[in-house]
């Protein structure tokens, strides 16, 4: 199996075809990181919420 | 109004003076490794993770962000974070696009629009591009120069001289390597200068409580109300603006593209920019700091917060490396603009059109020549610039004309060299023909974003394609991973768009 069967498909690459071809094991890495750079964007406002708070 | 008295003591002078003679001598000792224009201009592509957060802090992060942050939180509050903020929402996407740089495996933004699009498209935005970055250069010393001629008391002119000599000395010496292993050690000054002033300031404040007793209430909204500077509509279209035209800006393909491996990339990119969001927040509590100690600075005079802050503030010697570190983030970013400008001169005019079938140690000499050049322009803009937020404010808006096309070149295998023209020229022509009419730039970006993407749609859909060998070179690489280069062959073999 090539590594880009291997969870280093790419998004943005193939972003037309998804709707088709979108696998968890494809895109593995790209969804992981991509979600969990959303999880620290949400952390960092919640963050600063509760310091106005202080 | 209470003032403070400029100058550096002894111990301040020896701290700054200690550090600029540190980072020249990394800087050149670092450049005795670099031999060939792949090691100047993207160092080999071997950085590991740290080195590439540190250069996507280190490149994204200059002290003229400080000083308006710390202005903008000194009017209006907590809410004034989301000048720098507004990018949070983009940085997620980093992630995803480190890997299309890295896989490309080229050099400049230009080698993309040659492959992609053609040789007209490539040197039209080479030129454009080494003018953006000679412009930004201008901008990030101008706006170190005057904080810290306001600290110091030294003319601006000669603090720009000092760190224009520094930056290109070791950047013309080491390329990118030099530029990259100085970010690592001015990327911990960037993290000094976002939070030295904080704990000084809420001592003399008397803590958070201090700020709320002393501050109104509004102040502590972390979003201001609708219809203001930072409306949920304006800060939207600023940051679709801003992930459209983050592909334009031309030191992305090293930002992005420059690692050893994709994780690599992805990591640094993404997050070395978050370490710049955390340290927005140290230059938000110093501008409410300075609210508080230092009231009454008019709208237009509020940038000046910052550097009062610092005098008034932060006891001997530290003053000295806040200095340090305000010129930091200035020569770690002028030194890859720098860089980046050079490699595109060489690598997508000089030796493309200019002078052919050199050994590459002359390209070398020509890219330490061009290098000099720029970094010489950067500072005549410094010098000539009447203002430091017009420039920066006109650049953010323009870039999106040909970021909308890369993402398309990326996205869409039909996008071609005339739908990119007519995207290109047809976003422009709207955003400045609504601008005209009175449109604010949040409306003007949208109509030219939608005009672009319905020209690039239209036009590219009717008019021949892309020759396929041409597409080639672009998607055979998207298609294989950092790893399994045996699959590419010879990409520099490659053919090249022959037509314009």
């Amino acid at each position: 199996m090539s590594l880009e069967d291997n969870g280093l498909g790419l998004l943005l690459r193939d972003l037309l075809q998804l709707h088709r071809t979108f696998s968890y094991r494809r895109y593995r890495i790209d969804v992981l990181g991509f979600v969990v750079a959303w999880l620290v964007v949400a952390a960092m406002i919640a963050f600063y919420f509760w310091m106005s708070r202080w | 109004m209470q003032e403070i008295k400029r100058g550096l003591t002894g111990l301040d002078a020896a701290v700054l003076t200690c550090y600029l003679a540190g980072i020249t001598a990394l800087g050149i000792y670092v450049s005795r490794r670099v031999r060939s224009t792949a090691g100047f201009f993207m160092g080999e592509r071997k950085f590991g993770k740290v080195l590439m957060i540190a250069q996507a802090l280190g490149t994204g992060t200059h002290s003229d962000q400080a000083v308006g942050v710390a202005g903008a939180a000194y009017s209006v509050g907590l809410s004034g974070i989301w000048y720098q903020w507004m990018w949070i929402f983009t940085t997620p996407f980093y992630w995803l696009l480190a890997p299309v740089f890295r896989r490309l495996r080229m050099v400049t933004m230009s080698d993309f629009f040659e492959h992609r699009y053609g040789r007209l498209y490539a040197i039209t935005y080479a030129f454009f591009s080494i003018y953006l970055l000679v412009l930004w250069q201008g901008i990030a010393i101008k706006g170190a120069t005057v904080t810290v001629s306001a600290i110091t008391g030294y003319p601006e002119l000669a603090i720009g001289l000092v760190v224009a000599a520094i930056f290109a000395s070791y950047g013309i010496a080491g390329g990118l390597t030099a530029a990259v292993i100085t970010d690592c050690v001015q990327g911990f000054f960037v993290i000094i200068l976002s939070f030295l002033i904080v704990p000084f300031g809420l001592s003399a404040v008397g803590g958070f409580a201090g700020l709320h007793q002393r501050l109104p209430a509004g102040f502590f909204h972390i979003f201001s109300g609708a219809g203001g500077e930072l409306s949920g509509f304006n800060v939207t279209m600023l940051v679709v603006s801003g992930l459209v035209g983050i592909t334009a800006q031309p030191h992305m393909m090293a930002v992005g593209g420059s690692g050893k491996t994709e994780l690599n990339c992805r990591i640094g990119w993404t997050y070395g920019n978050f370490i710049k969001r955390v340290c927005s927040i140290g230059w938000t509590l110093t501008g409410l700091i300075a609210a508080v100690l230092h009231p009454g600075l008019a709208f237009g005079e509020r940038e000046r917060a910052f550097g009062w802050a610092v005098v008034a503030l932060l006891p001997a010697g530290l003053v000295g490396l806040m200095v340090a570190s305000l010129l930091a983030t200035v020569m770690a970013t002028c030194s890859a603009f720098m860089v980046d400008g050079a490699a595109l001169f060489v690598g997508n005019v000089y030796k493309r059109y200019m002078v052919k079938d050199r050994a590459d140690g002359h390209y070398l000499k020509v890219a330490r020549g061009a290098s000099f050049l720029i970094a010489a322009a950067g500072f005549a803009f410094a010098v000539f610039m009447p203002s430091v937020v017009s420039a920066t404010v006109h650049f953010v808006t323009i870039l999106p004309f040909v970021g909308l096309v890369f993402w398309l070149g990326i996205i869409w295998r039909k996008a071609n060299r005339y739908g990119a023209w007519s995207s290109t020229i047809g976003s422009a022509l709207v955003f400045f023909g609504c601008r005209a009419a009175g449109y604010s730039t949040a409306w003007g970006s949208l109509w030219s974003l939608l005009a672009g993407l319905s020209l690039m749609i239209v036009v590219s859909r009717w008019t021949p394609p892309e020759p396929e060998e041409a597409l080639a070179r672009i998607f055979l690489p998207l298609y294989t991973p950092v790893g399994e280069e045996d699959r590419l062959g010879d990409l520099e073999g490659q053919p090249r768009q022959g037509q314009a």
